[in-house]
């Protein structure tokens, strides 16, 4: 498979704080990979450099055969990387489905009736289209965590980026979660997931990322990554005997 | 919300419509049946309706709390006065340019104020307006301090004309912004702006040119004060740094707003109204007026935070300017759990 992203030397200095150091990493087209780490690992400042939002000290990230590094966010995301943001961050004063309309119209590039089939298709895939016509200030953590996935795939990105999409939900509702990754990945569409709840991620994911204090500590088949003893060390708090 | 109760708002709706264009018909024909001072005071109400629905489109929709639209006002009356006196262009002509050199003189202004957030961005665009005033003083060749009169300007105008023109050209910026904030929420501008006023990082991941977008509405308000702002120092004859550069005018916008209900096509008519009926009734009160106007402000703000018509459509489901958009759905599912999995998304 060609590879659709791949993050290059990048580096992010906070001041005196290193919050990546060096990370280099590449997803090819359809594929899912995981992302596990402690707090404060750096793998939500990993994913603001992918969208955009931050820009790396150093290094280069490659989207496509494009060089997106000095791109905005708002460009990264019509070029195809969707996001769905770890706090859900709702257009409060409008409804569920315009939500929805704002990633269709900028991010997808669509209009009118076509916009909104799609739309009504991604909501009633992720169970909110009853709720369509309500503003999205009054939905329940569950439904804004939907609505951030379901804008995100609005935008009909060729990579989707995951933060925590499953903190906070039940074991059926993650369940059902994992049914909806798996559904989205199965149209093609490359997935980069951090997740804490790492049965669920195991469970859509091909490959793992095990990151640390800014770095990667280990990368490969989830079962191995897992198994590492440094990763064991760090992220489940298991000590050497 | 039952279909029945949809038939009935819509038809009260159209009810509302065809009322409105009747007063409008009604209105457009008041240089023949009304008085002078009539006229002057419909004007008003409709430069106030205009000016408000140009801070509500920055404030309300597009999340910019500015208290320094004054400078636009300001440069709609100056323009008038310099092209009206020494370009000697009609006066009338002169308000959708003043219109055009108020959006040119928003670019470079929006250049600076937009670097600053909330508000810094609220005072930022205060101290502009305010180095505005300044400069303006220190001209004299258009006045300086004290200003300059248009009367020599109108001389040549016969009066009903002067007025029954001026008259309708107020009216008809007070409607025409009107339908124009309500046709920018309808448009793609307008689902890009609420979205900018309800997060930027969303926004921004969504697709939305956030910078863009924030520069389209500021020039777009600024566009509409100018013209307003030629219009307004049309009836009041003299140009002044210091009346047409007053932080006075964005107050009463602002008040305006926020009492009609901030965030609706509908809140700045209602709040005209308002601030119309308070004004007569309290004209004999002298400095208690601005006393009870304040408090009025403040005890909406407390107890019906979406101003009197954002209450009125929360509680009836009432808007005459619809701007949501809506989908009908006509099976009702609902929740993960009965979902079934969609072969047409699988497959797409």
């Amino acid at each position: 498979m060609p590879t659709i992203l791949t993050v290059e030397q990048v580096c992010k200095q906070f001041g005196s704080v290193i919050v990546a150091d060096d990370i280099n990493l590449t997803v090819a087209e359809g594929e899912a990979v995981g992302i596990i780490g402690p707090n404060g690992a750096g793998k939500t400042t990993l994913f603001n450099m992918i969208a955009g939002s931050i820009q790396p000290t150093s290094g280069r990230i490659i989207f496509g055969y494009r060089n997106i590094t000095k791109l905005r966010p708002p460009d990264r995301c019509r070029a195809g990387i969707g996001r769905s943001h770890q706090i859900p961050r709702p257009f409060s004063g409008i409804s569920v489905y315009e939500n929805t309309l704002v990633g269709a119209t900028f991010g997808g590039g669509r209009e009118g009736v076509d916009a909104k089939r799609r739309c009504i298709d991604i909501l009633d895939r992720l169970g909110l289209l009853a709720k369509a016509n309500q503003l999205a200030g009054s939905l329940g953590l569950l439904d804004r965590k939907r609505l951030e996935l379901a804008r995100a795939l609005a935008t009909e990105p060729r990579l989707l980026l995951l933060d925590e999409i499953a903190g906070g939900l039940t074991d059926e509702e993650v369940h059902q979660l994992i049914r909806i990754v798996t559904a989205i990945r199965a149209t093609g569409v490359a997935i980069l997931w951090i997740e804490h709840i790492v049965h669920a991620l195991i469970s859509v994911v091909d490959r793992l990322i095990a990151m640390h204090v800014g770095r990667l500590l280990a990368e490969g088949a989830p079962a191995a990554v897992m198994a590492n003893a440094e990763v064991q060390e760090v992220y489940l708090g298991i000590e050497e005997p | 919300m039952s279909l029945l109760e949809l038939e009935n708002a819509s038809r009260l709706q159209h009810g509302v419509w065809i009322a409105a264009a009747a007063l409008l018909a009604v209105l457009i024909l008041a240089p023949w049946w009304a008085d002078d001072s009539d006229l002057r005071s419909i004007a008003e109400f409709a430069y106030l309706v205009a000016i408000a629905q140009m801070w509500n489109l920055l404030a309300g929709y597009g999340g910019l709390i500015s208290v320094g639209q004054q400078v636009f006002i300001g440069i709609g009356g100056y323009t008038l006065l310099i092209l009206s006196l020494d370009a000697g262009i009609s006066p009338f002509l002169c308000i959708p340019v003043a219109g055009v050199v108020s959006a040119l003189f928003a670019v470079p202004i929006a250049a600076v104020v937009f670097r600053l957030q909330g508000p810094y961005f609220a005072i930022g665009t205060w101290v502009v307006a305010d180095v505005f005033r300044l400069a303006l003083d220190n001209v004299p060749a258009i006045g300086g301090g004290s200003g300059k009169s248009l009367t020599s300007a109108l001389m040549s105008i016969p009066g009903w004309q002067r007025e029954a023109t001026t008259y309708w050209i107020a009216l008809g910026l007070g409607v025409g912004l009107t339908i124009g904030v309500y046709l920018i929420l309808r448009s793609r501008l307008g689902l890009a702006m609420t979205a900018v006023r309800d997060s930027v990082p969303a926004s921004e991941s969504l697709g939305v040119r956030v910078g863009r977008t924030k520069l389209l509405i500021y020039v777009a308000s600024a566009l509409g004060l100018g013209m307003a702002g030629a219009l307004i120092y049309l009836t009041k004859l003299r140009v002044s740094p210091d009346a047409a550069f007053s932080m006075d005018w964005t107050v009463l916008m602002i008040f305006i707003v926020v009492i009609g209900g901030i965030g609706t096509v509908e809140g700045p008519i209602v709040g005209t109204a308002v601030f119309f009926f308070l004004r007569a009734m309290l004209a004999d009160f002298g400095p208690w007026y601005l006393v009870i106007l304040g408090s009025v402000a403040v005890v909406v703000m407390l107890k019906a935070r979406r101003g009197i018509w954002g209450w009125v459509a929360g509680r009836f489901n009432f808007h005459v300017f619809p701007t949501r958009r809506r989908i009908r759905v006509n099976s009702l599912r609902s929740g993960f759990a009965e979902m079934p999995p969609s072969p047409r998304y699988l497959t797409e």
